[in-house]
């Protein structure tokens, strides 16, 4: 899943602030428990944000890819997840990082063993194990 | 706060000699400003903390000091004509917008396409045992050394490329940010009788620009 992310409310404008994501080990299990502990990129990259979509909020200046991964087992697959609760941190200007909210990422094989799902801030999407990855 | 949308001193002196020091000083500096207006203090200084911040900015490549150099020329008190300081004071000001605006055409990328956004964060390839790791993994959670080497690779390259992104949209939001505050300078500053606009047009025509950032200032200049 590929999402714009926005920082709301959308009533202000956000274009000055930078912001950052957090470095957070995973909690996985079920057919994801070999991802159980891995980490996010303990460098994580500084974003800026462009102006404010109406309604919507202001659109950070990069796309943001949610998978979950594959872990390369055998059928059948375990019902799991993955989760990360991701710190968010921001700042202006030459000033310190703060934290400002925990976003979580799931992914999911649900227990009919069939439905994956991802979420992360509002967004979502649902597809079966037989569709094809759009992961190269 | 988070959405996301899918789409795809108070230092002691040590003796009197350091005290005699700090008084010359003060003195100086006193002298030094006896001479102008109050007006003419605050341009001046002012425009003389733009000046050490463009230097800066020609050191570090640093935006926050363009940007401050940019808040320190809008920070200029917009007076009327008869309170206006001297000419050449003005005259000093117009040259630090020139050369923050020849710094801004420098370094903006005329091919950058805001719409090719960088990553949060990337998916790795997957291992030669077919292990697909979640996007954003810590490179050190990959064991195989060749899909590790590879996904450090694309972080270079997605780490670049943000900032490269970053630099350039900040460089264009401080262009619109300097020709806003252009023009009310050269509104409140040089628009009062002919020989001021023709005063400003003379250093804009020998400024140190392109063609199309001239013509740009130009049109700026009037009210």
């Amino acid at each position: 899943m590929q999402t714009n992310i926005f920082l709301t409310p959308a009533e202000v404008s956000f274009q000055n602030v930078q912001f950052r994501e957090v470095d957070v080990a995973a909690v996985a299990n079920g057919v994801y428990a070999p991802f159980n502990g891995v980490g996010h990129d303990p460098h994580p990259a500084t974003l800026t944000v462009d102006g404010v979509v109406p309604g919507v909020g202001s659109r950070a200046n990069a796309i943001d890819n949610i998978y979950s991964g594959d872990p390369g087992t055998p059928p059948p697959f375990a019902p799991g997840s993955i989760t990360f609760n991701i710190p968010y941190e921001f700042k202006v200007g030459s000033g310190a990082f703060k934290r400002f909210a925990t976003v979580t990422q799931r992914s999911s094989l649900a227990a009919d063993r069939i439905t994956l799902a991802s979420s992360k801030a509002g967004a979502s999407v649902t597809c079966r194990v037989s569709d094809p990855t759009s992961v190269p | 706060m988070i959405a996301a949308g899918v789409e795809n001193p108070s230092r002691e002196t040590r003796g009197g000699r350091v005290q005699y020091r700090v008084a010359t000083a003060i003195a100086i500096i006193l002298t030094a400003f006896a001479a102008l207006s109050s007006e003419d203090k605050s341009m001046a200084e002012h425009v003389e903390v733009a000046q050490q911040k463009l230097q800066e900015f020609e050191r570090t490549h640093s935006l926050e000091a363009l940007s401050n150099a940019v808040q320190a020329l809008e920070a200029i008190e917009k007076t009327e004509p008869s309170q206006a300081p001297p000419l050449q004071v003005r005259s000093r000001g117009a040259l630090a917008w020139i050369t923050l605006f020849r710094h801004i055409d420098q370094y903006l990328d005329r091919n950058f396409d805001p719409n090719d956004l960088p990553n949060v964060s990337v998916i790795p390839q997957a291992t030669s045992r077919g292990v697909k790791y979640p996007s954003g993994v810590n490179p050190s959670a990959i064991s195989d050394a060749k899909a590790r080497t590879k996904y450090k690779e694309l972080l270079d390259q997605n780490r670049a490329k943000l900032e490269r992104y970053n630099f350039q949209h900040q460089l264009r939001l401080l262009n619109e940010r300097a020709l806003e505050g252009f023009h009310e300078y050269a509104k409140y500053s040089f628009a009062t009788t002919r020989a001021e606009s023709a005063e400003l047009l003379r250093i804009l025509n020998g400024a140190p620009l392109g063609a199309a950032r001239k013509k740009q200032l130009t049109e700026l200049m009037s009210p």
